[in-house]
């Protein structure tokens, strides 16, 4: 008996030390080498263009140590600051503003080129030319964030009306809502690029006739508006790129919106990304020979609900 | 307002290095048949898994029944309350249809089984959907669609929002696949939802209220039924690929059928089910087999590929009787053939010339053959493919080996078992392809099949198995496959 007391006596202090061990590797686990991987996993799919990096405070956000802290929020930042969302909007606006063309005296000289076409008996000049004064007074002024679903239909329908111009009854547009979800908001100029860029990549190269569908449609928790053209389509390959630019958000500092003849769709996609978050934006599905259709996800918000939370925000 | 069941925004998921889906944005909603055509079969897998179990995300997010249920940002490893049924019975064999549904399920939350009670449960059920069967019938005992009704009744009455068909056609008949929609659209009406996956654009296209192309684990349109209607053969094509197209394939009737005699014949055979089968098969004649009985269907199965004997009668070749597993004559292709007839330890070329032996003196023994048969083949099947190793090749890949061995085999018939099963668009493609090469041959072909959808082109004629005879469907002029497109 004595011989089994000793024995177990002498293994309680290797006992006590392996429980140690065990102890430690478990913290050290769950403290140390948990955090370093899931800090590795998620820099290396910011790095693969995610938008993964959390803002700061936020649940689940890894701090590996006071300096790491600091460099995520600097990137975070420069990622979601102002500035980024008056880029992207300032992105948004036509080559006119761009240039520092004053907008006055923009429709001034349309208003007087309206005037001498009806004098003249040139009532198609008129028209064309008041189509155009009313869409660039919609583009240039009010630069706010948000408008009404409504208006941005109405600036895609003076578009359109500027576009039929061109091609006349080979286009069409037809707008579908099974409910009024006119009084939602949305990004301003969100709309008429998706539209124009419908038209010139998708129906103007097809041979025949091409109509463009405005669809609309009220989720539980979001407005979903579809763009869909019976066009030309494109490529798995290149559908792929169009929606790995989208979601990585690898264009908005680098936009060519002269080369994609309009707004880049991943501007408007980034607009929404900065107001709304990740969750929203834009998605591509597309067939070669087909057509295209860009699905716009943006969250049910009205001109009240944003009133109150202005107003919260205030105090 | 439209209510989502199930929403995937923009989800990437990936195994070590393996992109499986990609920036995938699919919805579906209430009430709604949602479709989906795999255009290649990749990433449909790990679809199917991750919209169940909640696999980690690589980046995005799924919502299920309007709440978050799996994110990049968090794990959670819930299981989500979808139904999937699929070729593989999800059913305990051993218990009935009651144990089955309400212990087994989430049908019952009483701790005491009682049969009666839980039979007037099940009842009202049973009655809705006019499905008679005794609910104490073994799940070993169902056919394939008793049990597919079975798995329905399970997810209804455990509330599973979302069932997912995966290739059902591929393993239960024609006609009951009719009275299957007319059940989903029962329940659709109810505000259950499903999600239809199959290969075949024409049985998409008549169920489902939109369809979801994917390729190569993403979705790349979403088509509602007028666009599938109006794009049907401009969806075939993006589907084959480089592969020749069906309608492009030149009529079987310019191959020359002998008309002589019979190369193979069953003669009055009778087993468990079958009572005196009697079928002719002509040289170079294509000739489908289309199951209405699906037990029959079996047991023709199990006598082809020699796993049973009948109780009378047998297969005879040129009017001679033969075991069809022990002569080089007749080829049998099972199903899955790219998993059942390929030897991975074996190289690409011992798998090609395994038995042509017969044609081919000193086949084993001079490389020069070898050599001479891999220029002859290198066109067709590609430079470096001799040289892989067989185990890395494709699904298609090792599809095609199994036919150019067949072809190299030279048998006057060929009976392909199920050779569509689990194929998506762009093998099938491939294997109507390979089936026109052995027509061409002057080798006759016999399918065995629950869908004739893909034959129709190149079928001469098509018979339909039901317990102890085989009924010949009439193909209209202009109404085959190709014509359809």
């Amino acid at each position: 008996m004595g011989t089994l007391g000793d024995g177990i006596r002498n293994k309680v202090p290797g006992l006590i030390f392996a429980l140690i061990l065990i102890v430690i590797y478990i913290i050290s686990y769950m403290v140390v080498i948990r955090p370093y991987f899931k800090a590795e996993y998620e820099i290396r799919r910011m790095l693969g263009g995610y938008r993964t990096l959390k803002e700061p405070g936020a649940k689940g956000r890894i701090n590996l140590t006071p300096a790491v802290e600091d460099a995520q929020d600097a990137v975070y930042k420069v990622l979601n600051s102002t500035q980024a969302v008056n880029m992207n909007k300032r992105q948004a606006q036509y080559l006119a503003l761009q240039n520092q063309i004053n907008p006055h005296f923009l429709y001034n000289t349309l208003d007087g080129i309206r005037s001498e076409a009806l004098i003249a008996g040139l009532r198609n000049v008129a028209e064309m030319t008041e189509a155009l004064a009313i869409f660039f007074r919609y583009t240039i002024s009010n630069v706010e964030n948000l408008v009404s679903i409504e208006d941005e239909l109405d600036n895609c329908r003076t578009y359109f009306r500027i576009q039929q111009y061109r091609f006349g009854e080979r286009l069409s547009l037809e707008i579908e809502s099974e409910e009024d979800l006119g009084g939602f908001l949305i990004p301003k100029l969100t709309l008429q690029p998706i539209l124009e860029n419908s038209i010139i990549h998708g129906t103007e190269m097809k041979i025949g006739n091409g109509k463009t569908t405005i669809s609309l449609h009220r989720m539980d928790r979001r407005i979903l508006i579809e763009v869909k053209d019976d066009g030309v389509g494109m490529d798995e390959e290149k559908l792929e790129t169009l929606n790995r630019e989208l979601d990585s958000g690898t264009k908005d500092l680098n936009y060519k919106g002269k080369a994609m003849g309009g707004i880049a769709l991943s501007n408007v996609n980034n607009r929404i990304h900065l107001l709304f978050g990740e969750e929203y934006g834009l998605h591509v599905y597309s067939l070669k020979d087909i057509g295209t259709t860009i699905e716009i996800s943006i969250p049910a918000v009205t001109e009240e609900m944003e009133r109150r939370k202005k107003a919260k925000d205030g105090e | 307002m439209e209510n989502e069941v199930l929403h995937m925004s923009r989800v990437t998921y990936k195994t070590e290095d393996r992109v499986l889906l990609q920036d995938f944005e699919l919805s579906v909603l209430e009430g709604e048949i949602l479709g989906i055509l795999p255009l290649n079969g990749y990433g449909l897998k790990a679809f199917l898994e991750l919209i169940k179990e909640n696999l980690p995300l690589y980046f995005g997010q799924v919502f299920y029944e309007k709440k978050l249920v799996n994110s990049w940002k968090d794990m959670h490893r819930i299981t989500n309350d979808i139904t999937v049924i699929e070729d593989v019975s999800s059913l305990v064999a051993g218990q009935d249809i009651l144990s089955n549904i309400y212990m087994i399920g989430k049908g019952s939350d009483q701790y005491f089984i009682r049969e009666q009670e839980l039979e007037k449960k099940l009842r009202p059920f049973l009655e809705d959907i006019g499905f008679e069967i005794s609910p104490y019938t073994k799940a070993e005992a169902l056919t394939a669609f008793e049990r597919v009704m079975v798995e329905i009744l399970r997810a209804v009455i455990s509330g599973h929002r979302l069932i997912v068909l995966h290739e059902i056609s591929s393993f239960i008949g024609e006609w009951q696949m009719v009275r299957l929609y007319e059940i989903m659209n029962h329940y659709v009406k109810q505000g259950f939802s499903f999600i239809f996956i199959s290969g075949h654009v024409e049985e998409l296209k008549g169920v489902c209220h939109r369809t979801a192309l994917m390729s190569n684990g993403k979705i790349l349109k979403i088509l509602d039924r007028e666009e599938m209607d109006r794009h049907l053969l401009k969806i075939y094509k993006e589907g084959a690929g480089n592969v020749p197209l069906a309608n492009k394939i030149e009529g079987t009737k310019t191959i020359s059928k002998n008309q002589d005699g019979p190369v193979l014949e069953i003669r009055n055979m009778t087993g468990q089910i079958l009572q005196g089968l009697e079928l002719r098969v002509a040289r170079g004649e294509y000739l489908v087999i289309k199951a209405k009985d699906n037990r029959a269907f079996e047991e023709l199965r199990r006598y082809v590929l020699g796993k049973s004997s009948p109780k009378e009668g047998a297969f005879y070749l040129n009017g001679k009787k033969v075991d069809l597993t022990q002569t080089r004559d007749v080829a049998v292709i099972k199903e899955r053939a790219d998993e059942t007839m390929i030897f991975p330890r074996m190289s690409y070329m011992d798998n090609l010339m395994l038995t042509a032996d017969h044609r081919i003196k000193n086949l084993w023994s001079s490389p020069s053959i070898a050599r001479s048969i891999k220029r002859e083949l290198k066109d067709e099947l590609g430079e470096h493919i001799f040289e892989k190793k067989v185990e890395n090749l494709s699904q298609k890949n090792k599809i095609t080996l199994v036919y150019y061995r067949v072809l190299m085999q030279r048998p006057k018939v060929a009976i392909c078992i199920l050779p569509f099963k689990d194929a998506d668009i762009r093998l099938r493609a491939r294997i109507m392809d390979m089936h026109h090469k052995l027509l061409k041959k002057g080798i006759a072909v016999v399918t065995l099949t629950m869908n004739i959808t893909d034959t129709m082109l190149l079928a001469d004629r098509v018979l339909e198995l039901d317990k102890n005879k085989l009924t010949e469907l009439k193909i209209e002029e202009g109404q085959d496959y190709g014509e359809k497109l």
